[in-house]
């Protein structure tokens, strides 16, 4: 069982080594689909096995220290969830993906991706989560500098660039310090965390390591690249590189076991800075026309929510966005492949150019009006549960950040309700009436959207599963903050508390 | 109260699940290839709605069983984390047995009505999809025993309606029509999830019962932060109930079929702000600020709602004007205090606003007829009512009156223009600083910049 931590990352990447050589369309389809499926089957079997341990981790450790760093890997509260999710959208984006755009070396590359981000959840040691993290980023890189979009190419080269750098400088920080405080292997994460309490690294290490993760999220006013690759970038393989929540992931993985003082310290900045790309997110989707566009900066919007929520560092909050930033990855994701179906057989998102395509395609339409809804915290859907936790949690010591942030969500619901309205109600426009062969979706497209119909509205029934898994991760990170800030965690303060 | 519920209260709180479960059916129907056939919708929609309708009898029947008082049905945690949880749990009591009956009955009405009325129209199997989603908010929104529970039914309570008004989809003028009740009720609803939050924060529980403990008693009432929470829900009341001056989509929300016209505007969606207020009248009751509101708005509303019906050229704005005003007076009784006779005006309207909608289409050939028979108009008895007012001030009036009283342009000038102007600067600022910097790209230092993003990324 334990070498299915590695199967979990090694497949995709054999995978990818050999689509990229084979010639053959349809044969390179095949082969990225059966590695992502391995990846994808292990993972969900790994969440089974996990459903009947009650969750407890599973851990395999290569014993030789080369170079500092250590085959460690594993899975735990943090990942469980995470696992099965990423691997899920890998696979998801790739059946979706029109065959026409899918030769073996985008299916490469989103392969590629995928074995970064599922290396970068089960990896325990940080250089080996160092060397998953530019894996994920890289094919995103080179696949947009072939575009001839050179500003996506100059963006995604500075987020890319920027977002390895951090973690590379902090990552070569840390195991000085390691290899000083005399760890056997000095990159392991566990030996850090244990150490972070008598011997603490020091601080601007942790400050890159939040900077690299906020990076990654896309918060103001680092969110830039997010809304341009979902726009104009290859949109299954932004599916699977940008979206999947792996910024917040960092937050829970390093910065909060690793630097409590540090993430203690700069949450109110963090806090303000979640308000702020929530707001921002949500003032720059409602303007926009081109549907993709909108929903890149509906993403940067909701995570802001994710970061204000773990900023506030109590366990509903916290809890809630966890869930929330995989829930959100799986809803707009759905949103986003939607979109990207809509390009197909439209060739434009423009919203002003569309318009009455319900009739061609109810389907689709009804597929992205519920996803539209649970990327809001519709009641029913996983996003309420997460959304709910995060405002109650939030309020108890920050109540005009909760607020705000309930009016971003009914700025954002407006937003993604008035985009569906746009692109698939009211009149035909000359160009949507042109559209006569315009499908609905396909069979495999089809299967894409209903499981992610399926994980949003089972999620939200039941989600007390799906927040007792992440328990033991949340008494971790409780210790932290109460310690550092000497406050009695019961007692209900003044509403009236100011937002810093 | 009772600590361990009967069995019959339990079979009673089932009401909402039966439309939800029917919801679910058939939603799994309209997903196949194949459009379900009319019989089977029908026989779906109407069979859960009886069994809801049943389930209620059951609760109001445990209700009177259980004696004086109200009957709460605890069913403990859909999820918690630390110590804040999310608890399920009904309130069966003199406010909600009405008004879930209610429910029932002009639910069971409209689906009979519109098996009829909507048959060979392409949306069957979603119309009826819509109105039982629809009737499990409803329930979920009158049976919650809390603010929480309340909100769950009151945000699907508030999309359905939205997608019932653009239900004939392929106009704008429906579609349009959906989109400004949902930016009202988007923005509205705001209130009663910060009300929730806020009584959470302040006392830990949003209970109905509770509260009204709470505010009873006189060492526990300064606690409740009465005014505003009060006014959060007034705000989110005023949205729902279409009063001044969020009350501008309530004319234009007639766009949807007919028979969802008279459940949603004419029944049940617009009177669910009403029934709010008279769930948290023990907050409300203790603050003055909140009363004297509520007040204002319902008259302010009221006044506008009479004088706008009298000048509308339809029949179905004419009702919904008259809608608008009959409900801004219950506000009033529920400033002034008077929750009893709020609650029967409420129960009464409703009823006869809901016949009203159903029978405009043939009310209006009736008075064709009737035209027709006289072999004349018969006299406006409303215009002959101004005759007293002097000429200046009836035409100021008037033409008051055909504007709505100006509140959309004003909400649109100050409001939505602003907010989308913003917006499209922020946007245009944004692209070209993104692409002033792309242009220096080609040479070497650039590169090595790129390691330096952040830096860069701030500056405009």
């Amino acid at each position: 069982m334990k070498n299915a931590l590695s199967v979990v990352w090694l497949a995709p990447l054999c995978a990818a080594l050999l689509s990229a050589r084979l010639a053959d369309r349809a044969r390179a389809r095949l082969v990225a689909l059966a590695g992502a499926g391995v990846a994808f089957a292990v993972a969900v079997g790994l969440f089974v096995v996990g459903v009947g341990s009650g969750f407890a981790s599973i851990e395999l450790v290569a014993a030789p220290v080369v170079a500092g760093f250590q085959y460690h890997v594993g899975v735990d509260g943090l990942s469980w969830v995470l696992l099965p999710v990423t691997a899920a959208l890998a696979f998801g984006a790739l059946l979706a993906a029109p065959r026409a755009d899918l030769d073996g070396r985008a299916a490469a590359r989103v392969l590629v991706t995928d074995a970064g981000l599922l290396g970068c959840l089960v990896s325990l040691d940080l250089g080996l989560l160092t060397l998953f993290w530019v894996a994920a980023l890289v094919p995103v890189a080179l696949s947009v500098r072939r575009g001839k979009d050179r500003v996506l190419a100059a963006v995604i080269d500075l987020a890319v660039g920027g977002s390895t750098a951090l973690l590379v400088a902090a990552t070569v920080a840390l195991g000085v310090h390691g290899a000083r405080a005399g760890l056997v292997a000095p990159l392991d994460l566990a030996a850090h965390a244990a150490l972070a309490e008598a011997h603490p690294a020091p601080t601007w290490v942790g400050v890159l390591v939040l900077l690299a993760a906020l990076l990654r999220m896309g918060v103001f006013p680092l969110h830039a690249w997010v809304p341009l690759a979902v726009e104009r970038g290859p949109v299954h393989l932004v599916v699977v590189a940008v979206l999947t929540p792996i910024g917040s992931f960092l937050l829970a993985r390093l910065a909060l076991p690793l630097f409590p003082e540090v993430v203690v310290r700069a949450a109110p900045l963090l806090l303000g800075l979640g308000v702020v790309t929530a707001l921002y997110g949500a003032l720059l989707a409602v303007g926009q026309h081109d549907l993709r566009r909108l929903l890149g900066f509906v993403l940067v919007s909701l995570s802001g929510f994710v970061l204000a929520g773990i900023a506030s560092l109590n366990e509903p909050s916290v809890a809630g966005s966890l869930l929330q930033a995989a829930a959100v990855s799986v809803a707009c994701s759905g949103l986003v492949l939607l979109a990207a179906a809509i390009e197909a057989r439209a060739a434009t998102v423009d919203m002003r150019r569309l318009g009455g395509i319900v009739r061609q395609a109810p389907f689709m339409a009804s597929l992205f009006l519920v996803f539209a809804l649970a990327a809001v915290g519709f009641p029913g859907t996983v996003l309420f549960v997460s959304e709910d936790l995060l405002v109650q949690g939030l309020l108890q010591r920050h109540a005009a950040v909760a607020a705000t942030l309930l009016v971003v969500t009914a700025v954002n619901g407006v937003t993604l309700v008035r985009a569906y309205k746009r692109t698939f109600l009211g009149p035909s426009t000359r160009h949507a009436a042109d559209l006569r062969g315009f499908e609905d979706l396909l069979p495999r497209e089809r299967w894409v959207a209903v499981t992610v119909l399926v994980t949003l509205l089972a999620g939200g029934f039941a989600a007390a599963p799906l927040l007792a898994v992440r328990r033991g991760v949340l008494s971790v990170l409780r210790p932290a903050p109460s310690d550092a800030s000497h406050e009695p965690p019961a007692a209900p303060s003044p509403p009236e508390q100011p937002e810093p | 109260m009772s600590a361990d519920p009967s069995p019959l209260a339990l079979v009673g709180v089932t009401a909402p699940a039966w439309p939800a479960l029917g919801a679910l059916v058939l939603g799994a129907l309209v997903l196949l290839p194949r459009p379900p056939a009319e019989r089977w919708v029908a026989r779906i929609a109407l069979g859960s709605l009886w069994l809801s309708f049943a389930s209620m009898l059951a609760a109001t029947a445990a209700w009177l069983l259980a004696g004086p008082g109200a009957l709460e049905v605890d069913l403990g945690h859909w999820f918690h984390a630390g110590d804040y949880g999310f608890e399920l749990g009904f309130l069966v009591d003199e406010t909600s047995v009405p008004v879930a009956l209610l429910v029932g009955v002009l639910l069971l009405a409209t689906s009979r009505f519109s098996v009829n009325y909507l048959h060979r129209e392409p949306g069957f199997a979603r119309f009826f999809l819509l109105v039982l989603v629809f009737g499990a908010g409803m329930l979920v929104l009158v049976l919650g025993a809390r603010l929480e529970l309340v909100f769950a039914g009151w945000e699907v309570v508030g999309m359905t309606s939205v997608l019932l008004v653009a239900f004939f989809r392929e106009r704008s003028g429906p579609v349009r029509a959906a989109i400004r009740v949902l930016v009202t009720y988007r923005i509205c609803d705001v209130g009663l999830v910060l009300g929730a939050v806020w009584l959470h924060l302040a006392v830990h529980t949003t209970s109905f019962a509770e509260l009204g403990r709470l505010a009873a008693a006189p060492a526990t009432a300064a606690l409740v932060p009465t005014t505003a929470v009060g006014l959060a829900l007034i705000v989110a009341a005023m949205g729902k109930s279409a009063q001044f001056p969020v009350g501008g989509w309530l004319p234009r929300a007639m766009e949807g079929p007919t028979a969802s016209s008279a459940v949603f505007y004419g029944g049940l969606s617009v009177h669910a702000g009403v029934y709010l207020l008279l769930r948290t009248a023990p907050l409300l009751d203790a603050s003055p600020v909140a009363r004297t509101v509520l007040i204002v708005v319902g008259a302010v509303t009221a006044a506008m709602g009479a004088l706008s019906g009298q000048v509308s050229a339809d029949a179905k704005t004419a009702l919904a004007h008259a809608t608008i005003s009959q409900v801004g007076l219950m506000f009033v009784e529920c400033g002034l205090g008077l929750h009893r006779i709020a609650l029967v005006h409420l129960v009464a309207h409703a009823t006869l606003r809901y016949y009203q909608f159903l029978r405009t289409p043939s009310t209006l050939k009736d008075a064709l007829a009737r035209r027709a028979a006289l072999g004349r108009t018969e006299p406006d008895e409303a215009a002959a009512r101004w005759e007293g007012l002097g000429l200046g001030l009836r035409r100021f009036l008037y033409r008051l009156a055909l504007e709505r009283f100006a509140v959309e342009p004003a909400l649109e000038r100050w409001l939505v223009r602003p907010v989308l102007g913003a917006s499209a600067w922020l946007d245009r600022l944004e692209s070209r600083a993104l692409g002033r910097l792309a242009r220096p790209r080609r040479t070497k230092r650039s590169r090595r910049d790129a390691t330096e993003r952040p830096a860069t990324e701030t500056q405009p």
